[in-house]
């Protein structure tokens, strides 16, 4: 959002975003901060209380110490000091550290709180050597003024190295080898992954003659060494973690901290959606050893791409979709048909396997979209010398995936940009949550939790707490037994990439009858505003026992509707083709049973409207009618244009 | 369990503790750390409106920036980006653009100067607004011939020389005063007036 977004300084360190409740910045009013430099949006709130009392406030003095002043980077600086108020100490108040190298802008570091004794402590640690300077301050309460420390000036410097090196043996004939061995050490720590060159030094000024690497490095899929494992590790760490705290043990395991894992990840073009997101692009492969990566790899895979990943493989249905189009085999790339991912996962899974021999224990799915989310907080990356940014990651991953084949060599093909991107952003979100503040990492956090609710990220297995919205649970586990639901999973099969500029509608009308059964008439109405046609098998799955009616399509060509039973759901599925610049619908009719639960004073009626995965939102159009002579007693989310981009529930309650 | 497992423990609980205890507006309220500036070296060519730049090896010509609403925009954007669909393979690109954001779409003539095959990427392409932001190309369009070059092998043979539609999203309100071709050396800088 235009003024609404963080920049990176020089330095690598962000300026942190605004508070989503800052009225001030909305009103597009200047911050002011009377009492000294402009503070980062972040830390705004602590510096500007409201509504102070008109008694004077008691002043306050803040002391502040950093031990050693001089650290070698990597490695913890303590930064500890003292709240007090005329002496007295000052308990359980907030003080925050700032950065403070450019003094026009204060960057917020981390908070802490006060102890009884009004002490506080904060511990930073820099991998870029230089001076940064520190300030500590309190915001102030209604009895206390805010104060400021004197300014800290620490210092990270490298650590000094020290390599020992010895051939064996010292004496070689011609033509024989002779084994150079040593250690790269760092203050007494070995150095892994570090770039050496042996020399001769017959002149004095030292020729090179061979390069490695030192060891404990990891081998990428290129068969390089490089860091990047462990700041992968760390990204997949803080993923996995942070989305299966609960259960503890379970997210332990997941992270690999009781055995090795290996998790095989998707990337789903949503441009060309698919039931459970969208066209799989890449592959990638990785294990992971005590929350760190033990490898990695990515792969591109087209539908016309043959490789040991990407082998043809038998579709198991749905019905609705292997009768539609008389398909019973596909590329894997091509496979995830089934109607949600807790039933497609599995079967990747058993596929993968039998392609490759390769066993994963879970796989996790990430749409284009949640890569332009995840680089909002990462910020731009640099491919090939060409900036990839959030504004222009989804149009450039398109643009990759459309020129890639199956035959192109050199670096600039699309195959290897694709792989690079999602190598550098990696490495760049490792990065970040490396280095990065505690507000940055819950950011991220937040964010990613928010892709998985809305179905841009799925995570198989289920572990129960976070992944649970459509998409990621079966749809017929997701719904309360005996509840009406309607779940739109749509499928293009390449000749109507058009995702990003079709508009879909849901417009549900359900009339309720005495006898605890209802009539539903669903709408689906699909605004294509691209300049080509889209070509879209809709699908709408209900709850088990709806019996079909009838049909109606105002669309340029319809085939349908393939009423088929599933676990747990009754599938109504079209083929519709809406012509570009155009709007085409199908409006299914049908009744169920009983759909209405009695409760304590009278009725209720609840409607579970599943999100597709890989799509950004849908419109709702939600109505009930209740039976003759029954008066309402609530409703919830009952209404017209609702603009709605995760699950929706709609409830009435009446008597 | 052993203490590397207590440590990872402590580890979750922290970020349990932390995730509890924060306000949820706060970190709800997403960053966006994509506004960056496109730093001009000194050596940069330049050349206005009409005007056509060289480094040696390309030769680029800055004819227009338009809104991709405007209706010869839009109509030569079909055109082009229909014909690179047939001829390359990418996709198709609709001129419906996020909320809060436009489209701009600058046409360039790309013309090989050198006598040898050069790399080329719209990619390198960067519109600079009036407010010192940079915004890199999301895509581009142009004919046939052009395409299988320009677009799918990213390379321009020697005789090239096309008009070439590169799109740019950028927020609403942003006025576009430069676009820079960055895979120039020295880089080529075109003014939009």
């Amino acid at each position: 959002m235009p003024g609404e977004e963080e920049q990176r300084r020089p330095d690598g360190i962000l300026n942190l975003g605004r508070c989503a409740d800052s009225s001030a910045d909305r009103d597009g009013r200047a911050d002011t901060n009377a009492d000294g430099p402009r503070v980062a949006d972040g830390a705004r709130g602590t510096d500007a209380p409201e509504g102070r009392p008109s008694t004077p406030l008691v002043r306050t003095t803040i002391t502040a110490t950093a031990a050693p002043p001089q650290q070698f980077t990597g490695r913890d600086v303590t930064i500890t000091g003292r709240l007090t108020a005329d002496g007295t100490p000052v308990a359980a108040a907030f003080v925050t550290l700032y950065n403070a190298d450019d003094v026009t802008e204060l960057v917020l570091v981390v908070t802490a709180t006060t102890d009884d004794e009004g002490f506080f402590q904060f511990t930073l640690t820099d991998t870029v050597p230089g001076h940064h300077t520190y300030v500590v301050r309190s915001s102030g309460t209604a009895a206390y003024e805010p104060s400021v420390s004197a300014e800290m000036v620490i210092t990270f410097v490298t650590i000094p190295t020290t390599i020992t090196a010895t051939a064996a043996p010292l004496q070689q004939s011609v033509g024989r080898n002779v084994a150079i061995t040593g250690t790269l050490t760092a203050d007494g720590t070995p150095v892994a992954e570090a770039s050496v060159t042996l020399c001769n030094a017959d002149d004095v000024k030292g020729v090179a003659v061979a390069t490695t690497a030192t060891d404990a490095a990891v081998v990428m899929d290129d068969g390089h060494r490089s860091h990047t494992g462990r700041y992968v590790a760390l990204a997949v760490l803080f993923l996995v973690v942070a989305s299966l705290l609960f259960p503890l043990l379970d997210g332990m395991s997941v992270a690999g901290f009781f055995g090795d894992k290996t998790y095989l990840v998707i990337l789903q073009d949503n441009d060309e959606i698919r039931a459970t997101g969208g066209l799989m692009d890449v592959f990638g492969l990785f294990t992971v050893h005590d929350g760190t990566i033990a490898s990695l790899q990515y792969q591109y895979v087209g539908s016309d791409i043959r490789s040991t990943w990407n082998p043809i493989v038998n579709l198991s249905g749905p019905a609705s979709f292997t009768e539609f189009f008389g398909v019973g085999s596909v590329a894997l790339s091509d496979s995830n048909v089934q109607y949600d991912f807790a039933s497609f996962a599995p079967k990747m899974q058993s596929d993968f396997y039998n392609a490759t021999g390769q066993r994963v224990d879970g796989i996790i799915a990430l749409d284009f979209t949640a890569v332009e989310a995840i680089m909002n907080v990462t910020g731009p990356i640099t491919v090939s010398g060409e900036v990839i940014t959030s504004r222009n990651v989804v149009d450039r991953l398109h643009y990759y995936s459309g020129i890639a084949t199956a035959t192109e060599g050199g670096a600039g093909g699309g195959k290897t940009l694709l792989t690079s991107i999602l190598s550098t952003l990696t490495v760049d979100l490792g990065r970040l949550i490396r280095d990065s503040s505690v507000q940055q990492k819950l950011t991220l956090y937040s964010t990613l939790q928010a892709l998985e609710n809305e179905g841009h990220v799925l995570v198989y297995p289920n572990q129960g707490f976070w992944f649970r919205s459509a998409g990621g649970s079966a749809v017929g586990e997701s719904t309360p037994s005996g509840d009406d639901f309607i779940s739109v999973v749509d499928t293009t099969l390449g000749t109507g990439k058009a995702d990003f500029g079709v508009t879909r509608t849901i417009d549900d009308h359900v009339e309720l009858f005495s006898d605890g059964s209802a009539v539903s008439t669903l709408t689906l109405t699909y605004t294509n505003g691209c300049f080509w046609d889209y070509d879209v098998l809709s699908t709408a799955l209900v709850p088990p026992g709806a019996e079909h009616i009838t049909v109606q399509n105002a669309t340029h060509a319809f085939r349908g509707p393939e009423v088929t039973n599933g676990d747990g759901f009754t599938a109504l599925s079209s083929r519709m083709l809406v012509s570009a610049n155009t709007t085409g619908s199908v409006t299914y009719t049908y009744i169920q049973p009983n759909v209405v639960s009695a409760s304590g004073i009278g009725y209720h009626y609840d409607l579970y409207v599943h999100k597709q995965a890989g799509i950004t939102s849908y419109i709702l159009n939600a109505s009930v009618q209740l039976p003759p002579g029954a008066t309402m007693i609530h409703a919830e989310n009952v209404g017209l244009h609702q603009v709605v981009d995760g699950d929706a529930h709609v409830s009435v309650a009446y008597t | 369990m052993n203490a590397k497992q207590g440590a990872a423990l402590a580890i979750v609980g922290s970020l349990i503790v932390i995730a509890l205890a924060a306000n949820p507006n706060w970190f709800l309220s997403a960053p966006n750390a994509n506004n960056v500036t496109y730093t001009e070296p000194a050596s940069a060519v330049h050349a206005s409106l009409g005007k056509t730049a060289s480094d040696g090896t390309i030769a680029l010509r800055l004819n227009a920036i338009s809104d991709a609403s405007d209706p010869a925009t839009s109509s030569a954007w079909v055109k082009f980006s229909g014909e690179s669909h047939e001829a390359s393979g990418v996709y198709n690109f609709s001129l419906t653009p996020p909320p809060a954001s436009r489209y701009l779409v600058a046409n360039v003539t790309v013309t090989s100067v050198d006598h040898t095959e050069i790399p080329f990427s719209y990619g390198y392409f960067v519109l600079i607004a009036r407010d010192g932001t940079a915004y890199y190309a999301n895509y581009a369009a142009c004919s046939t011939g052009c395409s299988a070059q320009a677009l799918k092998n990213r390379a321009l043979n020697e005789s090239f020389s096309s008009d070439v539609y590169v799109l740019f999203s950028v927020p609403s309100a942003t006025q576009a005063t430069a676009i820079a071709y960055t895979g120039a050396n020295p880089p080529i800088v075109m003014s939009s007036t």
